[in-house]
Formats: C-alpha cells, sequence, structure tokens
C-alpha cells in the first residue's frame, strides 16, 4: 500500500502516524512523570517487597488452607483460587442451563418454548448486580437461624449461614501407595482399552475417571478406616465439620450462572436455527434417526457456530465474578484490591498485579477457545 | 494542502494537551493546590454515619468529621462551605489519600505504625480516643466477647478492626469466620439478617448504630474493648505547611473548649477577655496566624463556625444528638479525660 | 382437555376442530408432550398463585412506614413514599423541573425519530445524539444564565442512571468507530494502538477499570488536580464500553466486501469521504441488533457505579432499605428497580428489532 502512494499522500500516511505517536509518548510519559513526582513528594516507594509480609487477618472463605499468620502472596493465590472456583462452577452451571434452556427454545412444545421465552427475557434484561442482591439480600436471608437449620437426614443442613453437607478426607495413617498405584493402573488400562475399542477421547475420559470411583468405592468397602467422614452437627453459633457452601457464593454462582445462562440460551437457539431446517430433513431422508440426525449433523454444526460467542460469553462471566464485592465474597478484587491494599498502602502494586492477572486469565480463556475452535472447524479438503 | 492542515492540528491538540499539565505540574504543595483551586477536597464516612457524617434529605451534610472538614476550609480559605465532600467507604480511604484524589482525611482512621511510617500518611492528632468492641443481638445469649469461640463476625474491610480480631480470637484460642463488608450498612444488614452473630467495629461507631436501630433495646455493645482506636484527621506526609494547618486547627478546638470559648462568646471574648491566653488565641496579642501563613483572626472565624470540640462533640455525638455518647477519654484532661491542647504560643 | 370429547364430536364446527388440532400439534403430540404441557402450566399458575396475592391483593401502597404495611403483603409504600428520591435523587425540590425538562427534551426527541414518515430525520437524529446531551448536561449542572448550580454529588436515583447511561452511550459509540477505523486502517501506529485499549478494556472487569479511575488516576496527575466523580466514572466506563462497539462496528466492516473499496477508489474518493458516505453507513446498518444489545449491557452495567459510591437508581433503593422505618421492604426496592430496568431493556430490544426489520426493507 506503502509504494502506490503518491508523495504527498505518503508524507500524510508517515506524518499522521508520527504525529500520534508523538502526542501518546508525551501524554504517557507526562503520566509516567507526574507519577514519580507525586510518588516523590509523598514519600511513597515501589515494590514487591510486601507479599512476604505476614496479613495478620482471616479469609472467611477459602478452598486452601490459610491461617493468620499466611503472607501476602497467600492472600493474592487465595482469592485468584476463590475467583477461579466461582468461575469455573458458573461456567459449567451456565452453560448447562443455558444449552437446556436453549433446547427447549426451539421445542416444538409451545408450552416449554414460551416457559424458555419467559425465562430469557426476564433475566437477560436485568442488571446482574441487581440479581445478585436480590439472591443474597432476599432468597438466601429468608433461610432460618443454625439452631433452626433445615434438617435432612440428619446429614444436610440448610441455614442462613449456609449449605452443609458430609465431607470425607483420607486419613493419613493409612498406607495409600499401594492402592493407589492399583487404582491408577487400572485407570490407565480401562482409558487405553477404551480409546482403542471407541476411537474417541471422551470414552476414554469416561472409562479412566469411572475406574477411579469404582476403584474408591472398592477401597472404602474392604477398607473403611481409609477414609475420614465428616458429618456436619450443630456446635455453638454455627455448625462444625463437613463441607459448606456459604450464601456469598451460593448467591454469587446462582446469580451468574442464571444471568449468563440466558445469554447462553439465546446463543444455542441462534445457532440451531442458523444450521437450518434442510440439514436436519436431509440427515432424517438419509434414514437417520431424530436422535442421531440431531448428534450426527445438527448438533456439530451448531457447535461451529457456538463456539466463539459461547468463550466470549464465559470471559464476561469471568469478569462479572469480580461483582463479588456486593456480598463480600472474597475473590481476588475484594481480598486483594480491598483487604490488602489498604493493610499494605500499596495500590499500585495490588492495583497491576490484579489487573495482570484478569488479562492473563483471560488470554488463557480465550486460547482454549481458539483450540476448541479450531477442532471444530470444517476441515476442507 | 490538507493533510498540512490535519498534521497542525495534531500538533496543536498535542500542545493543548501537554500546557495545563506542564503548568499544574509545579503545584507541589496541598496548601497551594488547595488555594488555586478554592476548596478543600475531604474525605468523610459515606453519607450514613450517624453522628460522623450524613447527608439529609437537603443535600447537606451534617456530623462530626463535616464539621472538622468545614473547620480546616476556614482556617484555610475562610469559608465553611469551601470544602467538596469526598464520602469513602473505608477501603479506599487510604488509596484515595495516597493518590491525592483527596486532600485530608477527617474520616475515622485509626493512627498506627505502619499507616504513619510506611503509608507515608501524618496523623495531625487524636480527636476521639476510641476502641473496638462489639454488638450482638440480645437473643444470641452472650455476655462477654470471651463467649464467642466459633463465632460468625461481621468486620469492615480494610480496617484495623479486620487485624485486630483476628489477635484477639487467637490470643484466646478461639475460632471465628469473618464476614467482610464494605460499609457500616452493609454490615448492619447483616448483622440484623442474622448472617453473622456480631458486628465489629470503634465503639463510637457501634453507639452510633445502635441509636439508629429500629429496635436498639434488641442490642447490646459487650462490654470488652480488644484496642486502642485513637482516631484522627490524616493528611499525606507532602506538606509540612499543611499538615501543621490542620494539626493545630485540631488544637485550637480542644484549646477553645478548655478557655471557655465557644461559638456564642467568642466575637465578645476577643474584645473582654483579659485572659492573655485567650488573647493569644484569638489573635489580640501577637502576630500567630501568621506563622502558618493564615489570618490572624483564623480561631475566631474557626470557632464562629463550628464552635469548640466540646461543642462540635455534643452537636454530633453527646448529649444534644440522638446518640447520647459518654465523651469517656474524649473528655478534657481537666476533666479526667486524655484531651490535653498543646500550648498556643 | 375438558374440549377432548368435543372435539371428536363430528357435528362440532371445522373452526375449532382446526383450533384444537393445532393445540395438539403445539402442546399434546404424544404422551411425553403432554405431560410437559401440564407441568410447565402447573408451574406457570402456582407461580401466579404465590405472586399475586402478594404483590397485588395484598398489597399496601400507601404508607408513611413498614408499620403501616400488611405483613403478608408487599409494602410497596416503601416505593410510594420515596418515590421523589428513587427518581431524582437529592436533587433538590425546587430545581427539579429542570431534570423534568431534560428528560421530556430527550422523550420528545425520541418520539419525533419513532414517527415514521416524519421529514428532517437525520437532522432529528442528529439533534438528539450532540445538541441535546449538551443541553441536558447545561439544564442539569446549572450556574449560569440565572440557573443555580447543582453539583453531582447531588444527583442521583433514575435520573443519574440514565444521565450516565446517555452520555456512556454516546461518548463509547464515536470513541468505538475511531477506535474501529484506527483498527482497521493500514496504518501499523493507529492498529497497534486501538488494539491495545481495546483488549485492555475487554480484558478487565468494570469493577477494577472503575476503581482505577475513581481512587488510583490522581496518581497520574499533578497534585491536587481535582477531577469531578462523575465526570471520571462516564469517561472510563465510556473507554470500557468503546471496546465493545469497537468490536461490533469491526465485525460489521468485516461484512462489507472489497469490491466497495474498489469502486470507491475508482470513483475516486478519498479515505474519509469513503468511508463517511459509503463504508460506515453500511456498518452501521449491519450493526444496528448488535449496537442495541450492547446498549442493553450498558445501561445494566451503569448499576456499577455503585462500587465508586454514586447513588444510582439501583443503590439509592438499597440504601433505602437500610432505613430502619422500611426494614424489610429489599423485596419490594428491588423489584421496583428491576421493573424499571426491564422496562427500558425490553424496550429497547423490541425498538432494535423494528428498526432492523424497516433497515432490512428500505
Amino acid at each position: 500500500m506503502r509504494s502506490v502512494l503518491p508523495p504527498r499522500r505518503r508524507f500524510a500516511w508517515w506524518g499522521s502516524q508520527v504525529a500520534t505517536l508523538a502526542v501518546v509518548t508525551a501524554l504517557v510519559g507526562l503520566s509516567i512523570s507526574n507519577l514519580v513526582q507525586n510518588l516523590d513528594t509523598r514519600n511513597l516507594k515501589l515494590g514487591f517487597d510486601f507479599l512476604n509480609q505476614q496479613a495478620g487477618f482471616e479469609i472467611g472463605f477459602s478452598i486452601l488452607p490459610f491461617s493468620a499468620k499466611s503472607t501476602f502472596w497467600d492472600v493474592f493465590v487465595i482469592g485468584l483460587a476463590n475467583t477461579l472456583l466461582v468461575t469455573v462452577i458458573g461456567v459449567a452451571a451456565a452453560t448447562i442451563l443455558g444449552v437446556s434452556v436453549g433446547l427447549a427454545r426451539v421445542s416444538a412444545n409451545r408450552a416449554l418454548s414460551n416457559a424458555a421465552l419467559i425465562y430469557v427475557e426476564v433475566f437477560r434484561n436485568l442488571p446482574l448486580l441487581m440479581q445478585i442482591l436480590l439472591w443474597y439480600n432476599v432468597v438466601l436471608r429468608a433461610l432460618p437461624a443454625p439452631r433452626q437449620a433445615y434438617d435432612f437426614w440428619d446429614a444436610l443442613f440448610l441455614s442462613n449461614r449456609g449449605l452443609y453437607f458430609p465431607w470425607f478426607s483420607f486419613n493419613p495413617v493409612f498406607s495409600w501407595s499401594p492402592w493407589i498405584a492399583a487404582i491408577l493402573l487400572l485407570a490407565c488400562l480401562l482409558a487405553i482399552t477404551g480409546y482403542v475399542t471407541s476411537k474417541s477421547a471422551l470414552a476414554a475420559t469416561v472409562s479412566g475417571l469411572g475406574a477411579i470411583v469404582i476403584g474408591g468405592f472398592v477401597l472404602a468397602a474392604i477398607h473403611p478406616e481409609a477414609i475420614d467422614v465428616s458429618i456436619p452437627r450443630l456446635d455453638g453459633f454455627d455448625f462444625s465439620e463437613g463441607f459448606v457452601v456459604r450464601p456469598e457464593l451460593a448467591a454469587l454462582v446462582v446469580a451468574l450462572s442464571v444471568y449468563n445462562g440466558a445469554f447462553i440460551a439465546e446463543l444455542v437457539r441462534g445457532a440451531i436455527e442458523a444450521v437450518g431446517r434442510g440439514q436436519k430433513e436431509a440427515a432424517l431422508a438419509l434414514g437417520l434417526s431424530r436422535r442421531l440426525a440431531f448428534k450426527l449433523v445438527v448438533f456439530p454444526q451448531c457447535l461451529r457456530i457456538l463456539v466463539p460467542p459461547l468463550i466470549n460469553q464465559h470471559l464476561n462471566l469471568l469478569k462479572a465474578s469480580s461483582l463479588a464485592i456486593a456480598v463480600g465474597y472474597p475473590d481476588l478484587v475484594n481480598v486483594f484490591v480491598g483487604t490488602a491494599l489498604n493493610q499494605t498502602g500499596r495500590a499500585l502494586e495490588i492495583v497491576s498485579l490484579t489487573m495482570a492477572t484478569y488479562l492473563a486469565i483471560g488470554m488463557v480463556i480465550s486460547a482454549i477457545g481458539a483450540r476448541v475452535n479450531a477442532s471444530t472447524r470444517i476441515v476442507e479438503r | 494542502m490538507t493533510e498540512f492542515k490535519k498534521m497542525g492540528l495534531a500538533l496543536l491538540a498535542w500542545a493543548l494537551l501537554i500546557t495545563p499539565g506542564i503548568a499544574l505540574a509545579d503545584q507541589g504543595s496541598t496548601v497551594k493546590a488547595i488555594s488555586a483551586r478554592g476548596e478543600l477536597l475531604c474525605g468523610v464516612t459515606t453519607g450514613k454515619g450517624t453522628g460522623f457524617s450524613t447527608l439529609d434529605d437537603k443535600g447537606v451534610w451534617n456530623g462530626m468529621e463535616v464539621d472538622f472538614c468545614r473547620a480546616i476550609a476556614v482556617a484555610l480559605l475562610g469559608d465553611a462551605s469551601k470544602v467538596k465532600f469526598a464520602p469513602l467507604e473505608f477501603k479506599s480511604v487510604i488509596a484515595s489519600l495516597q493518590s491525592g484524589a483527596i486532600d485530608v482525611a477527617a474520616r475515622q482512621v485509626t493512627w498506627t505504625f505502619t499507616r504513619d511510617s510506611e503509608f507515608n500518611l501524618d496523623w495531625a492528632g487524636i480527636y476521639l480516643y476510641d476502641g473496638q468492641a462489639f454488638i450482638a443481638s440480645k437473643a444470641i445469649g452472650v455476655d462477654s466477647a470471651l463467649d464467642l469461640n466459633g463465632a460468625t463476625v461481621c468486620v469492615t474491610s480494610g480496617s484495623t478492626n479486620e487485624l485486630n480480631i483476628s489477635d484477639y480470637f487467637r490470643s484466646h484460642e478461639m475460632k471465628f469466620v469473618p464476614i467482610v463488608g464494605d460499609s457500616i450498612e452493609q454490615n448492619a444488614a447483616n448483622l440484623e439478617a442474622g448472617r453473622c452473630d456480631v458486628y465489629t467495629n470503634d465503639l463510637s461507631t457501634l453507639v452510633s448504630l445502635k441509636s439508629t436501630m429500629a429496635k436498639p433495646d434488641n442490642w447490646v455493645i459487650l462490654p470488652e474493648v480488644i484496642s486502642k482506636e485513637p482516631l484522627g484527621p490524616v493528611v499525606r506526609q507532602e506538606d509540612p505547611q499543611f499538615s501543621d494547618i490542620v494539626r493545630w486547627t485540631l488544637n485550637v478546638l480542644i484549646a477553645a473548649e478548655e478557655l471557655g470559648v465557644n461559638k456564642e462568646s467568642v466575637i465578645q471574648m476577643v474584645e473582654t477577655s483579659n485572659n492573655p491566653e485567650v488573647q493569644r488565641l484569638l489573635g489580640k496579642s501577637g502576630e500567630m496566624g501568621a506563622k502558618l501563613g493564615l489570618a490572624n483572626d483564623w480561631v475566631v472565624k474557626v470557632i464562629s463556625a463550628v464552635g469548640n470540640y466540646g461543642e462540635i462533640f455534643d452537636r454530633n455525638l453527646g448529649k444534644d444528638s440522638l446518640i447520647k455518647m459518654p465523651r469517656g477519654a474524649s473528655a478534657l484532661w481537666t476533666n479526667g479525660g486524655l484531651l490535653y491542647p498543646l500550648p498556643y504560643r | 382437555m375438558t374440549a377432548v370429547p368435543i372435539s371428536e364430536s363430528p357435528a362440532w364446527p371445522a373452526a375449532s376442530d382446526r383450533a384444537w388440532r393445532r393445540l395438539k400439534a403445539n402442546y399434546f403430540r404424544n404422551a411425553r408432550d403432554g405431560m410437559t404441557t401440564l407441568f410447565v402450566v402447573g408451574l406457570a399458575l402456582y407461580l401466579l398463585y404465590l405472586v399475586i396475592p402478594w404483590a397485588i391483593l395484598n398489597a399496601t401502597w400507601f404508607g408513611a412506614g413498614r408499620a403501616d404495611c400488611q405483613q403478608d403483603g408487599a409494602c410497596w409504600a416503601f416505593i410510594t413514599n420515596r418515590f421523589g428520591q428513587f427518581i431524582f435523587g437529592f436533587y433538590p425540590s425546587g430545581q427539579q423541573w429542570r431534570v423534568e425538562l431534560a428528560g421530556g427534551l430527550f422523550a420528545i426527541g425520541l418520539i419525533a425519530l419513532a414517527i415514521p414518515g416524519l421529514p428532517f430525520k437525520p437532522t432529528i437524529g442528529a439533534f438528539v445524539l450532540f445538541v441535546l446531551p449538551a443541553v441536558a448536561c447545561f439544564l442539569l449542572a446549572g450556574g449560569a444564565l440565572g440557573l443555580a448550580p447543582v453539583g453531582t454529588e447531588q444527583w442521583g436515583g433514575l435520573m443519574l442512571t440514565l444521565t450516565v447511561a446517555t452520555s456512556v452511550f454516546g461518548l463509547s459509540f464515536v470513541l468505538g468507530l475511531i477506535l474501529m477505523l484506527g483498527r482497521s486502517c493500514g496504518m501499523p501506529v493507529f492498529k497497534i494502538l486501538s488494539t491495545l485499549t481495546i483488549e485492555l478494556c475487554r480484558g478487565l472487569p468494570l469493577v477494577m477499570v472503575l476503581f482505577m479511575a475513581i481512587t488510583m488516576l490522581p496518581f497520574f496527575f499533578p497534585s491536587g488536580f481535582d477531577l469531578n466523580k462523575l465526570a471520571l466514572t462516564v469517561f472510563a466506563m465510556a473507554l470500557f464500553q468503546s471496546a465493545f462497539f469497537a468490536e461490533v462496528f469491526r465485525g460489521g466492516l468485516q461484512a462489507i466486501g472489497k469490491g466497495q473499496y474498489e469502486a470507491c477508489t475508482a470513483l475516486g474518493l478519498g479515505y474519509w469521504k469513503t468511508h463517511y458516505l459509503v463504508i460506515l453507513p453500511q456498518v452501521l446498518r449491519n450493526t444496528v441488533p448488535a449496537i442495541i444489545n450492547n446498549s442493553i449491557s450498558l445501561i445494566k452495567d451503569t448499576t456499577l457505579i455503585m462500587v465508586v459510591g454514586l447513588f444510582d437508581l439501583l443503590n439509592i433503593v438499597n440504601a433505602g432499605t437500610a432505613d430502619p422505618n422500611w426494614l424489610g421492604s429489599t423485596l419490594e426496592g428491588y423489584v421496583f428497580v428491576g421493573l424499571v430496568f426491564w422496562i427500558i431493556c425490553f424496550c429497547l430490544s423490541r425498538c432494535g428489532e423494528s428498526l432492523e426489520r424497516s433497515l432490512r426493507t428500505g
């Protein structure tokens, strides 16, 4: 393009770019010089050494071990883990919900498709922040206090402090290694056989995981002492033992999946309608059953249309998980940009680290999306 | 020619953007910046801190923090209305102060070693000698903080409360689950809904909260005070002149109470008082104001605008308010409290 | 279902026979289908049974406090009592006509745009997009021509939500076009800068962008520089949203064939004329549905300004629920907020659909 430009336009081509670059550089330079001057007059210094300092506060919910002795780096990791936890559960739930509602939307049954339409129109048009507050401040607030908790079979309890259910842990005293080796070996064998017989990675994964689960049950049946089961029980103010899903997490996950599910349902409907009726009819004319026609002809084509916007939707969910601050769920923004920033006074470092983390996760999700997209693309011969 | 025009425009835009930046870049000091702006940027509690900072139906700010902001504005600019209030949740106070979004935080911020040294902030003094306590529903039947093992505790995000409670429970070998909220309202809502068993904050905040609850008698403040929370106005460690002005504004408010100078009597006392201390304070003798770069009668203006420390306290937190908080440690030293004005000479 | 024997009767008129057949084809094709229909209808009836008595039959519409409300019904008195505050925020009551006037001007402009066949539509459109916001800003802020100044900290409620939404829309639309042109023109500097901006904004949560703008930005300005919080919020949100608009426009641009450019070059049109006369009108027409979708999410995203302490509709209602006088009215508050947002968003999406149809045929 450059070579064909007449001299005057070439001058404009270069001139406008150089001028813009100069302006941008000057602005960035000015901002940085302001920053340096401000840091200097306020005697502030930059550095990430604070990450090794002891944090000295507690975090209400964490899937990783945490105590008041942990460092600010641990706070960062725990916040990140909590963000990823919400994102992973939210993505899974939103996808399942969205695909089901999307299929209901194109159902021949009008009652079902209209119900799905109402769901989509209602939840898509309400602000997500309001939905999170609604679930947290209205729905979960209606639950009873721990001492009056709903009790299901003396094992499952539901109160305004969360849903408690039994959990298991591995007894460290028990000699695990031979068992683990045996189960893993079995799982590998089954996975390989599964792959050889059906040539499908899915079948291999399912049979491998199945072997691990069944192996676990067999082990538990033979050696019950290997696994400690902890059942929740009322203990003073709250339940102890077992595993608890806190209302903050629940409200966030429910609101995120219901909201994003509505968008995914529309994507699914759009994709199915885009494939067109002709494809389905052709498949049926070839003698395929309805189920096979969907599985072999319609669905793969849908997937191709669906994957890029679906990935985008999941990225939105990741970013929206930062609304956790509205209900006090300790996600990355809440514990790191909220609490840690105030306890260390390192605003610039903490904010830049957090932003970089979000950008990095976003890039990873985009890269995965690109891989999936490539694998569903039509291979042109 | 158009291309040359375009380039010319780009350069002009560049010049326009850069010039004000350079012109303002040398306004390093806070006092200069405030004078140039004609307004003080004062950080206060988000409009729901009854007694400290509230925004009423008519859009007027009230409260102890607010009065203190006004006092500084009078000292510096001679006008109590030249303040822009920045309602801040606790977690954005320190970052806002460091980044320069506000000039001074009159909001309740505890004076601690780390904040003073590492964050490079300067406390101008202490306007409230406070301590951290707990509020709980009477229904849960707890009489002492020592009975709180296993409790769920509501606490403000990023505060010293968050650290103190961790220390307290650890030193008493007890466990707790923190529920972190950004604002007093969020924590109070969680407490009232039973999401947490107790809410911990500075005693003054809890007393103020209790007075605004639907049924104050259903709530009890536990007797233990687990920390020292000296609260005071805080500035950046940037402009010694500005820290001095804030420090002495607080100090003259306290001195005025000690000397019996109040909003009503101050104008009269300029003429009638024979007490040399009062004469110095009110600018009748000496050139005290000039030493801070202020008008000589600055104290008269401050006291006429907001009253002395005792009046501010009584109006917002004390006997003339809804809260009816006792002076406690924040009484004058002559009344057995800790307020001890520095000599104004 | 009671219609079954009737339809079997041969004497029944044909029209209702067709209706029954349609009913059967759409709702009762087979046993499983019938069960599904019954389940869905049953669920809907149950929900109505729960909602209608609460929301309407047992509801209290007026009152001075929660105590005036019936126990088992909605307490709409909370909304009616504070309606003025929810709409105008802390705007001085004597000055609220200014908000009403600004809103009225916008309403007239939009109605004029919606009337089919009205002449001078492009002029009206440009007027609504570029002149009205300036007029509205002046009306709301005041400070000249005898209007008393009203500080932005007194703005709130629905008025603030709509002000933020419209100004963010206008700014980000223009900024999005610029970013799109930058990203798709062949010049490396513009391309890199635009791509960087777009990807940075798309990768970060809006909460972080707002926090950055309000709390951190003063670090990069000369000390003591006073930045208006509302203006900062609007600019930050506009920058954030412009990245999404840019991507939408880019999608529309990619749908335009190379032939259009070649034709323009052949006609001797320069870069700006090519885009202004040929390319951009097509891009805008192609992307109407996506623009509407983006605007809807933009409006919903304005609720996030709660995070920086501004009192938009959601935040002002949320704060109102903490009033001891009205404790326990949270659900009513959220239902009201939800209804307002839902009506705005739903109407927008319907407007978009009709606009799309008229553009397709026109």
